[in-house]
């Protein structure tokens, strides 16, 4: 599918990161792996230390501290807002919608369109194509993209398919109306087939949570988890991902008749150093161009990497430079996407770290 | 022939042994694991642009088994 946007630009974006950071080195006795082997796993995959939430952190906690800081250092008014929509699969209920939960403790005006949105890896560009379309509408001129995720809560100690690259945290996106002409063409695809490849089984309405869905096993691998934990088949997951997302790309520049050099950066999505190697090699995109170290640096925190990626690799430049970007998430669903857009001259690109 | 060569060679690099015949089964290798099977798909993937399966290893009996895969689904492909 593709999804066509006009007048439509990002304004700002601040990433909220729990101050909490643990390493690979102390966590690796709890694998089912030799020292050595765990060395060499932490070596290939590129991973170090990593952001999670310590106690109960939430989702909405995470999201109304970001709001706040936007509101008292006057980068968004509170009034401005005319719709609220959250990209999270660790909401805080499984009803109400957190978005609504948000709104509330803010006080947002109840003219205030609340959105909550399953998505993951490719949530930030579900998000944003939710938003552009809001945005045709007559009375909405501003939207609050929130992805948010502690999906560590759910991740077995004992699992070093998934466990070392895991993450939490917020991202805050700002989209609004835009009086230069501008395009912004999105690209997204689905595969419900494979929806099993990235799952947690155990724990909603399909199979209700009991006393069996929280015993742990071994899987062949000596992996240790339960069925509430989340399952990702990490070699579906990589031939998907050296699959697709080459092909989306090259989709994407026949479409729009441009070669690969026309964006100054590929801001993806980071499920490990390995396979976004791989995908660099693949597509002949320079490291520089399509950075790869946010797994090493925070852990990979679902739909929140593509925007974390973004102000932890440009930062300030996002405020003074004019910049053709090409987004791209893929993952759970499966879903992938990608979005050719600007990034111009940003009022805000930060992170800020939440204390628990 | 050549590819067939440069893809032994690469696949001893991963294995971190001197050279890999046909015959060795992969769970012999001492650093046969989950990371090493992930590695050998993203060579296949890489060299032969083949998507396999970890699940599949389990059906390769031995190296010359998945050459015989690899050569069998590229010609399927052309």
């Amino acid at each position: 599918m593709k999804l066509i946007f006009k007048n439509k630009k990002i304004t700002g974006i601040i990433s909220i990161l729990p101050k909490n950071k643990v390493y690979f080195k102390d966590e690796m006795k709890n694998y089912n792996f030799s020292k050595n082997q765990s060395l060499k796993l932490s070596k290939i995959m590129g991973y170090s230390s990593r952001r999670i939430v310590k106690k109960k952190t939430s989702v909405s906690e995470l999201c109304i501290f970001g709001l706040n800081y936007l509101f008292k250092k006057n980068l968004l008014k509170k009034e401005s807002i005319d719709a609220l929509i959250l990209i999270t699969q660790s909401p805080d209920y499984y009803l109400p919608p957190t978005s609504n939960v948000i709104a509330g403790k803010l006080s947002l005006n109840s003219n205030v369109l609340c959105l909550d949105i399953n998505q993951g890896c490719a949530g930030y560009e579900v998000g944003l194509i939710q938003a552009f379309l809001l945005l045709d509408q007559k009375n909405i001129s501003k939207v609050a993209v929130l992805n948010a995720d502690v999906l560590s809560r759910k991740v077995s100690l004992k699992d070093r398919n998934s466990r070392p690259i895991i993450g939490d945290g917020a991202s805050i996106t700002i989209v609004e109306k835009s009086k230069k002409k501008e395009t912004i063409n999105a690209y997204i695809k689905m595969d419900g087939k494979s929806y099993d490849s990235l799952i947690i089984p155990a724990g909603a309405f399909k199979k209700e949570s009991d006393y069996k869905t929280k015993i742990m096993r071994k899987d062949e691998h000596g992996n240790e988890r339960s069925l509430e934990n989340l399952l990702m088949k990490g070699d579906k997951i990589f031939n998907f991902v050296i699959t697709k997302v080459p092909e989306m790309m090259t989709d994407l520049f026949k479409d729009l008749k441009i070669k690969k050099n026309y964006f100054d950066y590929y801001f993806f999505h980071q499920p490990n150093k390995f396979i976004l190697e791989k995908l660099a090699a693949k597509t002949g995109i320079p490291v520089s161009k399509m950075p790869n170290n946010i797994v090493e640096n925070f852990g990979n925190g679902s739909g929140v990497t593509v925007p974390l990626n973004i102000c932890f690799n440009l930062g300030d430049k996002a405020k003074k430079n004019f910049l053709k970007v090409c987004l791209g998430g893929f993952g759970v669903g499966l879903t992938w996407s990608m979005i050719a857009c600007e990034l111009n001259k940003l009022s805000f690109c930060k992170i800020i770290e939440f204390k628990e | 022939m050549k590819e067939r060569e440069k893809f032994l060679t690469s696949l001893s690099k991963i294995l971190e042994v001197k050279k890999v015949k046909e015959t060795d089964k992969f769970d012999s290798f001492k650093e046969w694991d989950s990371l090493t099977i992930l590695s050998v798909i993203a060579l296949v993937n890489e060299m032969f642009k083949i998507s396999i399966s970890a699940e599949d290893f389990n059906k390769f009996k031995n190296v010359g088994k998945l050459i015989t895969f690899i050569d069998k689904n590229k010609k399927g492909k052309k």
